[in-house]
């Protein structure tokens, strides 16, 4: 089982928890996440037949885990949170940047933050396909598409990813104020 | 729309080149948390299930035994209910006796409050006792009258045993009467016949018979028809239900019939509202052997009846042992003193022998007598057809020579009719 662990984690550790930490967006989290992700690549190694590639398997697993970790966190206490406390929906963004991140150039601050923006599968191909740069077939087979559905997805995603940064950029344009407008 | 600062091109290269992001545990600290996890997470799998097994099982075990007699403790909580009040008026009549008793001893008048006291104290902690002391004390000089019917008493008379049940309706009472045989009259006419004579309130019992049913009976099939008019008191609560069925076993096993059927006015069955409609009666092949207790219907001081129980006892001598414990939940009491010890022996076929301890008082008073006659006929549910006493202190006891063998008795509880 060590030796398992040891051969994944040489492999994959890393992608599997950046994958996980651009999802959840939450350095622990990704870390708690990324051991759930170990547990049930332990649990059912023996199951795994090789019909996909090693590398899809685990990301299909991650993203698994990613998804169920959304949903507990949109459990019932989240819901009742939501109700009585309004001041979540506006903390929500204001998660401190990660400093890999905040050391960067605005570019990719400004894709960090959207990323949220759009819904979780275009956050998945976006993920996947650009970040991981993981083939369409790949993608597909991680995510348990049809490869034209991830081509439209991919497309639509990028469309939504473009829209909210000019959206941010000019909110952000208009709070500075006296920056270029472009009309 | 404004135009798009960004081409896809460029986004998906801006993409490519995200910051990569690591984690900077240690893989050993990594592969021991998950291992710690694991370990959780099975000691989880079979904690839950064992804990809701073991919570199945406690259930079971309170429900299953419930489930079974759960017919019988429908039955027994109104015999409980009975009991509990019988206790009680027992407790009375005692109370009632005691003075009388003392009175008599001119020595204890004097401290007849104080005593009278204290009795009643034990007698609320050992009623039983109490009353078994009190009949030695009462009837020590008092005539042994025989209770149950010998071979003796048969001369030109048929016996006809009657299944009656006590005032409480816990017990049921065979009575035997004796009547002129008439050769022009089968047995069961005989028994039709005298239904109507008994006195079963001057007895001490519930006033029972005539049963409410006219009966035919075929003598060649060994059938009974019981037929009863539409208003019926047999059906009033599940205890009148059952004592009819008691009483109608009773009936069978003394007259030797084989089935009985049951009808409503000339048509076929009966609706009884606990048990339903029931067409006929089979007995059931009851287990284990009757075992004679005493009881007193009419106090401490009258003629006892003995009272047979069903128990799963397979020895005599277990049965006898059983005959030394008072039956509070049936208000029976034992028929063989607590400080009797004997050992038995079937000597041969049909016959036993019962050997009084050295430190044993068999004296010639009524209790010995009717604890000896209780011994008998428990011996004859056992199937042995004598009994012999051995080391008794006295050579006779009322009626019973010891130095011979004692028949077993023809059936219990003998009374008179009126005439």
């Amino acid at each position: 089982m060590d030796s398992v662990f040891d051969e994944l984690y040489k492999k994959y550790h890393h992608d599997v928890f950046q994958f996980l930490f651009y999802m959840v967006k939450n350095k622990e989290l990704a870390e708690d996440l990324v051991q759930e992700v170990y547990i049930r690549v332990l649990k059912s190694y023996e199951r795994f037949e090789g019909k996909s590639s090693e590398k899809t398997w685990l990301f299909s697993i991650a993203r698994n885990v990613a998804i169920d970790s959304f949903r507990k966190q949109k459990g019932w206490k989240q819901r009742i949170m939501e109700k009585f406390d309004w001041s979540t929906q506006q903390v929500k963004d204001e998660l401190p940047l990660p400093e890999e991140i905040a050391m960067q150039r605005d570019e990719f601050q400004l894709i960090y933050r959207c990323l949220d923006l759009c819904t979780i599968d275009q956050r998945l191909v976006i993920i996947m396909r650009y970040i991981h740069e993981l083939t369409i077939t790949e993608t597909a087979d991680s995510l348990g598409w049809t490869e034209s559905k991830v081509k439209t997805t991919q497309h639509r995603a990028l469309k939504m990813l473009k829209k909210h940064m000019e959206d941010f950029k000019v909110k952000e344009g208009m709070d500075n104020e006296g920056i270029k407008v472009e009309r | 729309m404004k135009e798009s600062k960004w081409s896809d091109e460029q986004l998906q290269e801006l993409l490519s080149q995200m910051p990569k992001i690591k984690d900077n545990r240690d893989p050993r600290e990594i592969n021991q948390a998950i291992e710690i996890k694991m370990g959780k997470q099975k000691n989880r799998t079979w904690i839950l299930p064992s804990a809701a097994a073991a919570a199945a099982l406690l259930l079971l075990f309170i429900l299953v035994p419930n489930l079974m007699s759960w017919q019988e403790s429908a039955d027994k909580q109104v015999e409980l209910q009975a009991d509990r009040s019988t206790s009680s008026e027992q407790i009375q009549s005692e109370n009632n006796t005691i003075p009388e008793a003392k009175e008599e001893d001119s020595e204890l008048i004097a401290q007849e409050e104080g005593l009278e006291e204290q009795e009643q104290a034990q007698l609320s902690t050992e009623p039983e006792a109490e009353t078994s002391d009190e009949i030695s004390k009462k009837i020590v000089a008092s005539e042994s009258s025989p209770t149950a019917v010998y071979e003796e008493d048969l001369s030109g008379k048929a016996v006809l045993t009657y299944a009656i049940p006590d005032r409480e309706a816990q017990n049921i009472v065979p009575v035997s009467v004796l009547v002129d045989e008439d050769p022009a009259r089968t047995k069961f006419e005989l028994f039709e016949d005298t239904m109507s004579r008994l006195t079963e309130d001057a007895w001490g019992l519930d006033d029972y018979y005539p049963l409410k049913a006219n009966f035919t009976y075929d003598q060649g099939n060994r059938m009974l028809t019981v037929d009863v008019p539409e208003d019926h008191p047999y059906s009033m609560s599940s205890s009148t239900e059952l004592l009819l069925e008691k009483v109608l076993a009773n009936v069978m096993r003394d007259l030797n019939i084989e089935k009985i059927n049951l009808t409503t006015e000339g048509n076929t069955g009966i609706e009884f509202s606990h048990y339903g409609y029931r067409e006929e009666l089979i007995p059931e092949n009851s287990t284990g052997n009757l075992i004679y207790y005493f009881l007193y219907p009419n106090g401490a001081d009258s003629k006892p009846f003995l009272v047979p129980l069903r128990e799963k006892i397979n020895s005599i001598k277990d049965a006898l042992t059983a005959m030394k414990q008072n039956r509070t939940e049936n208000n029976l009491q034992a028929s063989i003193p607590e400080d009797i010890d004997f050992e038995t022996e079937e000597i041969q076929d049909g016959k036993l022998l019962i050997r009084f301890n050295n430190e044993s008082e068999i004296i010639d008073n009524e209790p010995t007598f009717h604890a000896i006659e209780a011994i008998l006929l428990t011996a004859k549910e056992f199937d042995f057809d004598t009994v012999k006493l051995e080391n008794a202190d006295v050579d006779k006891i009322g009626k019973f020579d010891l130095t011979e063998e004692l028949k077993v008795p023809v059936a219990a509880n003998k009374r008179d009719l009126p005439n």
